[in-house]
């Protein structure tokens, strides 16, 4: 029987006899699989393609969640230490004084008892009227008075312990009302729920996460790091061992990561010589693909970096100006979620003159797979100094910069 | 029972035994009013206006008050350990006196019954003896008289042995009140690690002062996710008796919708120009020249932020940039006002100091220059600065160029 089991049991069984304990979470595991019960995953907020980046995320949040964990434990075992002394406390105490007050009751019914039989010698002996019988009065008399002091001395003890009865379940009783104080720091079930809440929700951000992580993963790296059951025991350390051998894995193979640019020139012009300059319509419809020859044998990729330019020739350019170009990337195909189609992005087309790119992006674009139909539109600038009609003929060269993974593990 | 803590009348209930304690303990008190009581009272005097932090670094602000949370939480937790130990500390040492004192009013009257009685016993022995000695000629009656003498002297042994008896009990419990007076003292010692209150107002000054800065910071940044990228969640009310675990739960939140909302989002680079007059070039020795520009919201990047800037000159003559030029070597960008949703418009307080490049019609160039100007918007009136010296002091701009700036922003857009 593990931790978690010997809590369970150990909870349940307090929960029969008190009130306070029902429905509060048994354990982390229950806190998880509570968590990750019916989540919506049709909608997913945490895409694939950042498996690198979450991993990480999930690696912060599982080490954080473990000292919650901890703290759950720790609250949890003062939960039952507290409840189990309170038990003890209140059974002791009252068995205590049970047993006290019965023991000092039949002690002074005997000696009352004794006491009648004394006052009888002492009657008995004075009416003998001898020396020996008035000496025997006396010492009668003398055993009488001894015993009404032992009564006595019982009716204090009897006080007495009726009294410590009473403070011990004053404390008792002021304890447990502490247990129902909202907010209060004894408040074990209060302060149970708040921080199952918090973990609620970090779990089910942990669990949703490595779904994706492990679908990113896959799609990415081909590679198969299934995250846990959930149905599973001490499930947050096998989270936390699966983050770690990802990140291994990942930081491992990054060294194997070779970047490269391939430039993919497209023909023609974005605008015919006819067209009128002065709108801003978007137009110039390209469809092209990146066949996966570019990748090697075994080789996989993910894109790191964009640029979308006009290629010039010589000095004589600086009216070109940068407009836009709606870039819709091609389909993605996720092993859970199947195909699905990445929201077009507007991207600033630039002028290229075979110097350095400066590559503008972001995560719209970040990670995804290159390889695929790219669809690009391109706008017309919306102010028109000192642009030729010539512009729009220089042809466009789309830029993608690349990670490839040497091998496909 | 003088030093009896608990009232003895039922039933107890907490406010009573609390009350009690409190008579006992100087610091109980502090433990009166629960945790989330306490950071309500201190929160209310939260003045949120204005605005400690700029709204623009809301993905910094959640990322600290993220931090700061998790501290506070921590800090809570450290809190409510000492409140429990305060409280279980005291009920301990209180039921302790209690108990001591109700035995050493126990002792007191058991030894002073004992020795009342057990006289009164010996005056009845002593007068058994007298009769004894009567009939002393009665062999009968002298050996009961030896027997009764006995029995005296054990009597008397009992007295002597009931008055050490009392004197070791009182001994006994003066020195375990005086480990639990001791151990009280410990509890109102500067710097003891039994002092819990001391301990607790230290977790709790460190929990208001996180609090309240992660609450300011996630209360400005609710600006922003509001106006800018659609996330209209509002932040929890400060008066809220939960709000720790509210706020930690809101940030998470947020935390979410805004991986949805930067995903949705695409770099694009915003270009405006500013006419440069001539006027700028023909003050000699004049330190900074104004520029005012104005750039209208296009509609399709309403919901648009600046991550990057820079300024640049550009030649309507010379596309080549040879020549004379730059004549400044420094401007200041002053970026335009924000408007927030339940705020009046704002100017940020920083200001872009920035070389202005020379443009020979290259690439653009796009310099991150941080948070000054980043998230901010790009429309409204920008004010520019130019330095007309350069190193090589004043220079004039020949006739024939025309000349003009150009700003180019690189601006994030919420694809729509």
């Amino acid at each position: 029987m593990n931790h978690f089991d010997s809590t369970r049991l150990r909870i349940q069984e307090l929960a029969l006899r008190r009130a306070w304990m029902v429905d509060i979470p048994l354990s982390c595991d229950d806190i998880f699989r509570n968590a990750t019960t019916g989540v919506d995953l049709t909608h997913f907020v945490w895409e694939p393609r950042f498996a690198e980046r979450l991993v990480e995320e999930v690696s912060a949040q599982i080490a954080r969640c473990l000292l919650w964990a901890e703290d759950f434990r720790s609250l949890t075992e003062c939960a039952i230490r507290f409840d189990l002394e309170y038990e003890r406390r209140r059974s002791t105490v009252a068995a205590a004084s049970k047993i006290s007050v019965e023991a000092l009751n039949t002690r002074r019914t005997a000696v009352q008892r004794s006491l009648a039989h004394d006052l009888d010698a002492v009657q008995k002996f004075a009416d003998a009227g001898t020396p020996i019988g008035k000496g025997f009065a006396e010492r009668s008399r003398a055993s009488v008075l001894r015993k009404q002091s032992i009564l006595g001395l019982l009716e204090l003890e009897i006080g007495a312990a009726t009294t410590r009865e009473a403070i011990e379940r004053n404390v008792l009783l002021g304890l447990e009302s502490r247990h129902s104080l909202p907010g209060g720091a004894v408040n074990f079930r209060n302060r149970i729920e708040r921080l199952s809440k918090v973990m609620e929700d970090e779990f089910r951000d942990i669990y949703v996460k490595s779904l994706s992580i492990s679908d990113g993963l896959k799609a990415t790296f081909g590679i198969d790091f299934s995250p846990p059951q959930t149905d599973a025991d001490d499930i947050l350390a096998r989270f936390y061992t699966w983050s770690q051998s990802v990140r291994h894995y990942l930081i491992k193979i990054q060294c194997d990561d070779e970047s490269t640019v391939i430039s993919i020139g497209l023909e023609g012009t974005a605008f015919s010589p006819n067209q009128s300059i002065a709108g801003t319509e978007y137009g110039g419809n390209r469809t092209f693909s990146v066949p996966e020859s570019i990748l090697g044998e075994g080789q996989s990729c993910r894109l790191t970096g964009f640029a979308l330019s006009f290629k010039g020739g010589g000095d004589d350019d600086s009216s070109y100006f940068p407009t836009t170009a709606i870039v819709t990337p091609p389909v993605q195909n996720s092993p859970r979620w199947g195909e699905y189609q990445p929201r077009a992005v507007p991207l600033t087309v630039c002028c290229f003159y075979g110097r350095e790119l400066t590559v503008p992006f972001n995560r719209a674009l970040s990670a995804l797979s290159p390889i695929g139909t790219w669809n690009i539109k391109i706008k017309r600038p919306s102010f028109d100094v000192a642009v030729g009609i010539a512009t729009w003929r220089l042809p466009l060269v789309l830029s993608l910069e690349v990670r490839r993974i040497r091998f496909r593990v | 029972m003088d030093n009896a803590v608990f009232p003895i009348e039922e039933p107890a209930t907490w406010a009573k035994i609390r009350d009690q304690l409190a008579t006992h303990n100087t610091w109980f008190p502090y433990f009166d009013t629960t945790l989330d009581e306490k950071i309500k009272a201190a929160l209310s005097e939260l003045d949120l206006t204005p605005l400690k932090y700029q709204p623009d670094n809301f993905d910094w602000l959640l990322t600290e008050s993220g931090r700061l949370l998790e501290r506070c939480l921590s800090y809570r937790r450290e809190y409510m350990n000492r409140e429990a130990e305060a409280v279980d500390s005291a009920l301990t040492v209180a039921k302790y006196t209690s108990l001591n004192a109700l035995q050493g009013e126990f002792s007191r009257e058991k030894y002073a019954h004992l020795s009342d009685s057990l006289n009164l016993v010996l005056d009845h022995l002593n007068a058994s003896l007298n009769e004894f000695a009567e009939g002393v000629e009665d062999p009968i009656a002298a050996g009961f008289k030896c027997q009764t003498d006995a029995e005296k002297a054990a009597l008397l042994t009992d007295i002597e042995s009931f008055a050490n008896a009392d004197a070791n009990d009182r001994s006994v419990l003066l020195s375990e009140q005086q480990f639990y007076d001791a151990l009280s003292a410990r509890e109102s010692e500067q710097g003891s690690a039994l002092n819990h209150k001391e301990r607790a107002e230290r977790a709790f000054g460190l929990l208001v002062s996180d609090l309240m800065v992660a609450y300011e910071m996630c209360y400005a940044s609710s600006f922003y996710l509001n106006s800018r990228l659609s996330i209209q969640d509002p932040v929890p009310l400060k008066s809220s008796i939960k709000l720790l675990d509210e706020l930690v739960t809101w940030s998470r939140m947020v935390t979410r919708k805004l991986e949805l909302a930067l995903c949705d989002e695409s770099n694009q680079v915003l270009s405006f120009k500013v006419d440069v007059p001539d006027a700028v070039f023909a003050i000699p020795g004049a330190e900074w020249s104004n520029l005012l520009t104005r750039v209208e919201v296009i509609p399709e990047l309403q919901s648009c932020r600046i991550v990057s800037a820079t300024l640049r000159y550009v030649r309507g003559d010379a596309p080549t940039g040879h020549g004379p030029f730059p004549p400044t070597a420094r401007a200041i960008l002053k970026a335009p006002p924000q408007i927030l949703t339940g705020l009046a418009p704002y100017r940020p307080p920083s200001l872009y100091v920035g070389t202005v490049f020379q443009y020979r019609g290259t690439e653009l160039p796009i310099f991150d220059r941080g948070c000054v100007l980043c998230n901010c918007s790009p429309f409204g009136d920008w004010e520019i600065k130019l330095s007309n010296f350069g190193t090589m002091g004043p220079l004039v701009k020949p006739k024939s160029v025309i000349l003009y700036l150009e700003v180019a922003a690189l601006v994030k857009r919420q694809i729509q």
